[in-house]
């Protein structure tokens, strides 16, 4: 995707027009230091920061860590540097930036950003009129991200859930005979 | 550079795999002094299965492979269902060894000791009487030379060393072999072999019949149930060249293993009239050795080996070795496959299982096996591979829902939802087929591969009845939300690697290159036991075939040679 597409694209996800010298900062890519113990790939320090709060809401700490405490922000970031075509990564990216340069979400505590996930969880799966196509396909990748880096960690797979044990084969056993799903 | 060392052995085999492998242990229990080549690299038991046990968290990017990635080295094999960061190693790269396409084939290969039977599927079918007598009957192919009496007994030899889980059935369209004790059925899938049963009297569903042990066989372990049998086993459950075969022919001492020798071609003798060895090619130092040996057994791979022959050019046969028929690299075929029907249940929501089986279910073909089940539009048939399961937690990325709820909900196992995947025999044709490019070489200046291969108006019509058969099957055993989809498109010759015919057995060494013991009508020492003999494809997944021949063959090979007749 070039940039003249990234931006027509943030134009349709918040629903108006911005100029393109306010958007090309959002644009320039990321090299900042991130200040936590973990070299950034390809995020910047506030997206790293956005995505972290939103993986804890979508994973909170329960009675077993949450999502960051498992490394999806960290997850994400990889997967955003090394899985995923640059052209896809920078529109996800453009987007999500396009989200922060609308609502400040650093300004706004984790109850009201709750608040405002839900919302876009809600819609991501129905999309009514206000929300686009392409702000639905970026609020869905995130959350799979979140879920399958969850899922995938050493947290979220022996912890969350059970691994399989090794040794036999039941299977025909009744869904009582262990507390939680199997993670593999 | 050519240094021609005079290196002599009893017995070459090209290729180390699946039929390698089984070829090596058998001229080696017998005595003759072997000598294995094998293209790729060296890989042992247990210290080369580097990502077995390894959890997605150990792998880099969770096991998944960037689509960029898969695109530029991975086209094809990338397209594996079991291609991943735990098993890309054992695939080569197709921008490293490419082959053409003159139509699409999926062209799969495993560069190392042990070939392909590291990742097969493990599916063990003997074919039965009528699928030997299937090309003579409706006139598609040769007739075989073989029935299925001849290699009865291998089967029985070769299953009790591979080691064959499964139940009998009893069926003649697909006989009974000595099988260990079978895997167990899910909830769903007891239930549902229930009700196809009772709604149709011709068909069986059966617990897959596969190479995995369930209980200890020549002191190898019991299956231990991690479910990624593709990664290698340490306990040798499963059976693969690597932690089986070649292991009992290294116990004899008769064995030289040698990796990174790429066989150019077979060197003839016009004046014995025998193959006298081969040309090898040193994959490093791009060093040429010629081996010699008594008798040559070709277990390359289908393509493999036919590319070998078609290279093997002399005088006496300037199309390549052994092919005064001009029916080598015809006659390719693969099964078809690429139906899949999937349904889901909510009737089991108590059941669970506990364990990875590396294992499905199957249902046998039960079209045009008499006068009840001929079918006027297509001949030949299909079979169903299946299996089911409860969905995982990666579902609440599909779906509404965030925070605790979330969690709390996925963790418990989701719907259960079960498929079925259709495979289909195709029929020999002569356009299907193989040959050396002119002018491409590839990088250690051997011709690269031309295949051109597609489906046929038999397979068309086949796969629309298996559609509606596998429709009415789910309906029947009440599954909702059925989906039945034919991606024909995606699955073109090669995926299912079962590629086979391309150097055929036959009665006449007009129409094929081999006789009824996998030996060259044309040269004498020359053996061919891979599924490049095969004169038609069955439906049955064919690895157990081609060891049986191989056993077979070897057994035969060796009656020659005490007896001087080669």
């Amino acid at each position: 995707m070039n940039r003249r597409d990234a931006i027509s694209r943030l134009g349709v996800l918040i629903g108006g027009t911005l100029s393109a010298s306010t958007l090309s900062g959002l644009l320039a890519g990321c090299s900042t230091p991130s200040s936590v113990d973990y070299a950034l790939q390809i995020l910047t320090e506030p997206q790293f920061a956005l995505f972290g709060r939103i993986a804890n809401i979508i994973i909170p700490e329960t009675d077993t860590p949450g999502a960051t405490e498992a490394g999806v922000d960290r997850f994400i970031d990889t997967m955003l540097a090394k899985y995923y075509p640059l052209a896809e990564t920078r529109h996800f990216l453009s987007l999500w930036d396009a989200f922060g340069m609308m609502y400040s979400p650093e300004e706004i505590d984790d109850v009201e950003l709750e608040t405002m996930i839900l919302r876009e969880d809600s819609q991501a799966y129905n999309i009514t009129g206000s929300q686009s196509e392409s702000a639905a396909w970026a609020f869905r990748l995130l959350k799979e991200l979140v879920i399958s880096g969850y899922y995938t960690s050493e947290i979220g797979m022996t912890e969350e859930l059970r691994v399989k044990p090794f040794g036999t084969a039941n299977m025909d056993i009744a869904r009582s005979e262990i507390d939680r799903t199997w993670s593999n | 550079m050519y240094l021609h060392k005079r290196v002599e052995f009893d017995a070459i085999v090209v290729g180390s795999g699946m039929t390698g492998g089984y070829a090596a242990k058998e001229l080696c229990e017998k005595g003759l002094k072997t000598l294995v080549l094998e293209r790729g690299v060296s890989f042992e038991h247990n210290s080369s299965f580097v990502t077995e046990h390894k959890k997605p968290f150990d792998l880099p990017l969770r096991g998944q492979i960037p689509p960029a990635e898969l695109q530029m080295d991975y086209a094809t094999q990338g397209k594996v269902y079991l291609f991943d960061q735990a098993t890309k190693h054992l695939f080569v790269k197709d921008s490293e060894q490419p082959y053409i396409q003159e139509k699409p084939f999926d062209w799969i290969r495993a560069n190392q000791v042990g070939g392909r039977s590291l990742m097969w599927a493990r599916q063990t079918y003997r074919w039965s009487p009528m699928d030997f007598e299937s090309n003579l009957k409706d006139g598609h192919g040769v007739d075989w030379p073989i029935r299925y009496k001849d290699i009865e007994p291998w089967y029985d030899y070769a299953e009790s060393f591979v080691g064959i889980s499964g139940r009998a059935e009893g069926l003649a369209q697909l006989p009974d072999g000595k099988f260990l004790a079978p895997m167990e059925m899910t909830a769903v899938e007891k239930h549902a072999k229930a009700a196809i049963e009772s709604s149709y009297s011709d068909r069986t569903m059966t617990i897959g019949r596969c190479a995995v042990l369930t209980q200890e066989l020549n002191g190898r372990q019991p299956c231990h149930y991690c479910g990624e049998c593709e990664r290698g086993c340490s306990t040798r459950s499963y059976f693969s060249s690597v932690s089986v075969s070649l292991p009992a022919a290294a116990a004899t001492g008769n064995m030289t293993l040698q990796p990174n020798s790429i066989v150019h071609s077979i060197i003839y003798n016009p004046e014995t009239g025998r193959a006298e060895g081969v040309h090898v090619i040193d994959a490093l130092t791009r060093e040429m050795t010629a081996y010699f040996a008594k008798v040559i057994f070709m277990c390359a791979s289908t393509l493999g080996t036919t590319q070998i022959m078609l290279n093997s050019k002399s005088e006496s046969f300037p199309n390549g070795i052994a092919n005064g028929s001009g029916v080598l690299g015809h006659y390719l075929g693969d099964h078809h496959m690429g139906i899949n029907a999937s349904g889901f249940s909510d009737s089991f929501n108590d059941r669970f299982y506990s364990g990875s089986r590396p294992n499905g279910i199957y249902i046998p073909r039960f079209r045009n096996l008499d006068s009840e089940s001929v079918r006027s539009d297509y001949v030949r048939g299909f079979a169903y591979q299946g299996s089911s399961w409860r969905a995982g937690p990666g579902r609440g990325a599909s779906s509404a829902g965030i925070g605790a709820d979330l969690k709390d909900r996925l963790r418990d196992p989701g719907p259960w939802e079960m498929q079925l995947w259709g495979y289909g025999e195709t029929l020999p044709r002569f356009e299907n087929h193989c040959r050396l490019s002119p002018n491409a070489v590839d990088q250690w200046g051997i011709p690269q591969l031309i295949v051109s291969a597609d489906w046929g108006e038999n397979e068309k019509a086949m796969r629309r009845d298996c559609m509606e058969c596998a429709q009415e099957m789910m309906e029947a055993a009440g599954f909702r939300d059925i989906s039945v989809t034919d991606d024909i498109e995606n699955n073109p010759q090669g995926l299912a690697i079962h590629e086979m015919g391309t150097a055929r057995m036959g009665r006449d060494p007009k129409t094929s290159v081999l006789n009824g013991f996998n030996q060259a009508h044309e040269v004498n020492n020359l053996f061919v036991t891979d599924g490049a003999c095969m004169a038609s494809t069955a439906v049955q997944n064919p690895s157990i075939t081609y060891l049986a021949l191989t056993a077979r063959a070897v057994n035969y090979a060796v009656g020659l040679l005490k007896s001087g007749a080669i």
